[in-house]
C-alpha cells in the first residue's frame, strides 16, 4: 500500500515537472512576442523613445555595428579605430557576415528585436526592411543644416534608400554587375569589343567556332550568374514594351511579364544550344568560372565592380590584360545595368543610441573616410566628391553615368521572390522540355503571388 | 529489511536524476512540438505578436495548392528508399566481409570505412564538389584518362544526374556506420551454432541464408528505420552539395521549410509543413515496424 501510495506521488511530483517546464517556457516566449512589436512602434515614430533613453554626458555607449565585406575587415577596423580615437564616448562592436547571409541574417535580428545600430544593406531593400519596421527615419539628420550630409551623394542613390519621403538609408558605394573580357585573347583574334547585342552574338559566334566559352556565367547555387543574365536579357524587352519606366514596375507590382521573360528564354536557351555559354554552367560554382576566366577558357566573364582589385590582380598573374564594359545593348534601346545598385547603410529603428549610431553614419560617408576606402578597395564610393587614380575605376564611374538603371523599389517584404525566381530560371534552363512560354509562366505567377501575399 | 530499504532509497535517487532529463524533454521537445501543432493552425509569420485562428485552411492549401512541396516529399521519398536499400545490402556485405578477415584487416577495414560517418557534412560536401567538378574534378579526369570521356558529366549540374550523385555521396559517408551496426550483430552469433552447421555440412552460402541473415534481421530493422528517418530529414548534404539545384532537382523538403520559414517568412507554411512531414516519417517507421515484426512472427 505505502509502495503504491509512494510510487503515485513520484509519478505525479515527475508529470509536474514536466507540465511546470512547459508553462514556463510558454511565458518566456510571450516576452519575446511582446519584443518585436515595441520596436515596430518605436519605429512608427522617429525613435524619440529611444532618444529619451540616450546616455548622459562623458557615458560611453557601445554601438553594434555589421557589415557583410570580410574581405575589407582590415579597412574597417581602421575605420572603427580612428572613429573611436576621435570619439571618446563611443565604442563600436563589429559583426561581420557575408552578403549571401545579409538579408537573412538582418530579417532574423529584426523579428528577434536584436539587430545592430548600424548595419549595411542594399538601399533598394529598405523598402522592405521597413515593412517589418526596422528602419530609423533619416531625414532629419539628412537635411538639417542645408541638407549638408544629403549634398554628398548624388540625388539618384539618396532616392533608392528613400521610402514614401522619408531617407531610410546612407549610400556607400555602388555595386553593378558588369562584363570583364580577356583583352589579350581579343586582340589576339583579332576580335573587337562589342557595342551592341547583335555585334556580341556575332562575336559569340566567331569565339564559339573555336572551341572557347564565349560567355562564363556560373549557375550554381540557385542558377547565380545564368538566372542574372536571363533577367538581363528581360530587361531590354521589359523597355520596348513600354513597362521597365512604368510607376507598377518601379514599385515592385507588375506581374504581367510573361511575354518579356518568354522572349529571354527562348534567347539564353539558344545562346546554350549554340555553345555561347558553357551547357555545363549550371553546376559552375564563381570559383570554378573564375577558374575557366584566368586559364584562358573563356572571353567574357561576369564580376561585380567590387571584385575590381582582386580582378586586376589575378589577371596580372593570368599574364592577360582585361577589359570592361556594360551588356551591349539591343538595337532602339539604351544600355541598361539590370541590377546596379548602392551598398549603404541604416540605423535600425530600435537603436538606443540614434544620435551616436548617425554621427559614426555621418564619419562612414565623409570625403576622407571615402576616398581612402575607394582607393584601398578600388570601388566606386557613394560621396560624389571622391576622384580616382584607377584607369579602370574611372570605366566605371564612366559606365554607371551614361548607362540607364530601373531599380525596382520594394516597399514591402518580397520574402523569397527573387530566390524563386532564380530558381525558376535555372529549372527552366535544366530541364531540355520546358520553353520560353514556361518561364515567362512561371515567373509571371511568382510575382502574382508575392504582390497578391505581401505588397499593400 | 535493510534490502527493501536500499532498494527504496535506490528507486527514488533513480526518480531524482531522471528530473533533468523530464525538464529537457518537456522544454525542448514536447512544448516546441505542441507549439508548432498549434501555430500550423494560425497565420503567424514568425516575428509578429499578432495571429489569427485559420483553422485547416493552412492543411487544405499545403495539399490542393503547395505542388513544391509534394515535388520535395518526392525527392526524399526517392532518396530515403534508393539510399537506405543500397546502403542495408552493401553494409551487411561489407560485414560479411569484414567478419571473416583476419584481426588485422578487420581493424584497418573497421577504421577506415567508419571515418566518413565522422566527417562532417561540409568537409565532405566541399570535398566531394571538388572531385565532382566537371572540369577539372577526379571523377571525370579519371574517366578522360581511361577513356570514357561518353560517361564524363556535371554530376551536380544535370537534372539526371544530381540526385544520383547524392545518394552515392551519402552512401559513402554512411555505409561505415551500417557496416559496423551489422559487425556487432555478426558477432552476437554464438560461434557454436556456425560450427555445428559447418559439422553438419553447410557451407557459406547456406550459413549466410539460414543463420547471418535471420540472426541480423532485428539490426536490419533498426538500420532502415534509421536510414529512412534519416533521409527524410535530410538536410546538411543537399544544402551544400548542390544547394538544392540545378534549379530544384535536389530541393528536399528541409530546405523547403527553412527557405519558407527565414526568407519567405512565412512560418505558418513551414510549421504546416514540418507537421505534415513529422507524421509522413511516423507512418514510414510504424510501416517498418510493422514489417518487421510480421517478419520475425512468420519465423
Amino acid at each position: 500500500m505505502k509502495k503504491s501510495i509512494g510510487s503515485r506521488l513520484t509519478a505525479l511530483t515527475m508529470a509536474g515537472i514536466m507540465a511546470w517546464s512547459l508553462t514556463g517556457c510558454s511565458g518566456g516566449n510571450q516576452a519575446a512576442e511582446t519584443s518585436p512589436k515595441a520596436s515596430q512602434t518605436e519605429a512608427s515614430g522617429t525613435g524619440t523613445e529611444a532618444a529619451a533613453q540616450a546616455p548622459e554626458s562623458g557615458e560611453t555607449v557601445t554601438l553594434q555595428f555589421m557589415h557583410d565585406w570580410p574581405e575589407y575587415e582590415t579597412q574597417f577596423h581602421k575605420i572603427v579605430s580612428d572613429f573611436e580615437a576621435a570619439n571618446p564616448d563611443i565604442k563600436i562592436e563589429t559583426r561581420v557576415i557575408t552578403w549571401d547571409v545579409l538579408t537573412s541574417t538582418l530579417q532574423t535580428a529584426f523579428a528577434a528585436g536584436d539587430a545592430p545600430d548600424v548595419t549595411c544593406c542594399w538601399l533598394d531593400r529598405v523598402g522592405g526592411f521597413n515593412a517589418l519596421g526596422a528602419c530609423y527615419d533619416l531625414t532629419d539628420a539628412m537635411e538639417e543644416n542645408g541638407s549638408e550630409w544629403k549634398n554628398e551623394f548624388i540625388q539618384a542613390s539618396i532616392d533608392l534608400g528613400t521610402v514614401n519621403g522619408r531617407i531610410l538609408g546612407v549610400p556607400f558605394r555602388s555595386t553593378c554587375t558588369i562584363l570583364v573580357y580577356n583583352k589579350t585573347m581579343l586582340e589576339e583574334n583579332g576580335w573587337e569589343e562589342p557595342k551592341t547585342q547583335a555585334e556580341l552574338v556575332e562575336l559569340m559566334d566567331k569565339v564559339a567556332a573555336t572551341g572557347i566559352i564565349p560567355l562564363i556565367a556560373p549557375g550554381n547555387p540557385d542558377g547565380f550568374q545564368l538566372s542574372s543574365l536571363t533577367k538581363t536579357l528581360a530587361e531590354p524587352e521589359l523597355y520596348k514594351a513600354g513597362k521597365l519606366t512604368s510607376e507598377e514596375y518601379l514599385s515592385g507590382r507588375l506581374s504581367d511579364v510573361s511575354a518579356e521573360y518568354t522572349a529571354a528564354g527562348n534567347k539564353i536557351k539558344d545562346w546554350i544550344n549554340k555553345g555561347y555559354i558553357d551547357k555545363n554552367a549550371l553546376a559552375l560554382t564563381k570559383e570554378e568560372a573564375s577558374a575557366q576566366f584566368y586559364t584562358g577558357k573563356g572571353l567574357i566573364y561576369f564580376m561585380n565592380n567590387n571584385e575590381l582589385a582582386s580582378v586586376e590582380e589575378n589577371a596580372k598573374e593570368a599574364g592577360i590584360e582585361l577589359g570592361f564594359m556594360a551588356f551591349p545593348p539591343e538595337e532602339g534601346v539604351p544600355t541598361l545595368l539590370y541590377n546596379y545598385g548602392v551598398d549603404g547603410w541604416m540605423v535600425y529603428s530600435g537603436t538606443k543610441y540614434p544620435e551616436q549610431s548617425i554621427r559614426f553614419l555621418k564619419y562612414l560617408s565623409s570625403l576622407d573616410v571615402q576616398q581612402a576606402f575607394g582607393e584601398e578597395t578600388l570601388s566606386v564610393m557613394g560621396n560624389k566628391n571622391c576622384k580616382y587614380q584607377n584607369e579602370n575605376q574611372n570605366k566605371f564611374v564612366d559606365i554607371f553615368s551614361k548607362a540607364n538603371s530601373y531599380r525596382i523599389k520594394f516597399d514591402y517584404s518580397q520574402g523569397a521572390l527573387i530566390t524563386d525566381e532564380n530558381q525558376a530560371i535555372a529549372d527552366f534552363i535544366a530541364d531540355d522540355g520546358k520553353t520560353g512560354a514556361d518561364l515567362g509562366k512561371t515567373i509571371a505567377e511568382l510575382k502574382k503571388i508575392c504582390i497578391e501575399e505581401n505588397a499593400r | 529489511m535493510k534490502i527493501s530499504k536500499l532498494e527504496k532509497k535506490k528507486k527514488i535517487a533513480g526518480y531524482f536524476f531522471l528530473i533533468p532529463s523530464f525538464f529537457f524533454l518537456g522544454a525542448f521537445l514536447l512544448y516546441p512540438l505542441a507549439k508548432s501543432i498549434i501555430m500550423s493552425f494560425t497565420d503567424w509569420n514568425g516575428f509578429s505578436p499578432e495571429y489569427k485562428w485559420v483553422g485547416i485552411e493552412n492543411y487544405l492549401r499545403l495539399f490542393t495548392a503547395t505542388p513544391a512541396y509534394w515535388s520535395s516529399i518526392k525527392i526524399n521519398l526517392t532518396f530515403a528508399l534508393i539510399s537506405t536499400l543500397i546502403q542495408t545490402i552493401l553494409g551487411f556485405f561489407l560485414a560479411f566481409a569484414v567478419y571473416h578477415m583476419s584481426s588485422r584487416w578487420q581493424n584497418f577495414y573497421k577504421v577506415s570505412l567508419y571515418i566518413p560517418v565522422i566527417l562532417p557534412a561540409s568537409v565532405i560536401a566541399v570535398m566531394w564538389r571538388f572531385m565532382l567538378s566537371p572540369d577539372t574534378g577526379l571523377v571525370n579526369t579519371i574517366l578522360r584518362l581511361v577513356g570514357l570521356d561518353f560517361l564524363c558529366h556535371a554530376w551536380v549540374g544535370e537534372n539526371a544526374t544530381a540526385l544520383g550523385t547524392i545518394i552515392m555521396v551519402n552512401t559513402w559517408q554512411y555505409v561505415g556506420f551500417t557496416m559496423v551496426l551489422y559487425y556487432i550483430a555478426m558477432q552476437n552469433i554464438p560461434l557454436e551454432v556456425l560450427e555445428s552447421a559447418e559439422m553438419d555440412g553447410a557451407g557459406k552460402w547456406l550459413k549466410f541464408r539460414y543463420f547471418f541473415l535471420p540472426m541480423t534481421a532485428g539490426t536490419t530493422e533498426t538500420n532502415v528505420i534509421l536510414s529512412i528517418t534519416g533521409g527524410m530529414k535530410s538536410f546538411g548534404l543537399f544544402y551544400m552539395l548542390t544547394g538544392g539545384g540545378p534549379g530544384t532537382a535536389t530541393r528536399v523538403v528541409s530546405m523547403l521549410i527553412y527557405s519558407t520559414a527565414f526568407v519567405d517568412y512565412k512560418f505558418y507554411k513551414a510549421l504546416t509543413m514540418s507537421t505534415v512531414l513529422f507524421l509522413i516519417i511516423l507512418v514510414l517507421v510504424l510501416f517498418s515496424r510493422w514489417v518487421g515484426a510480421r517478419h520475425s512472427d512468420l519465423e
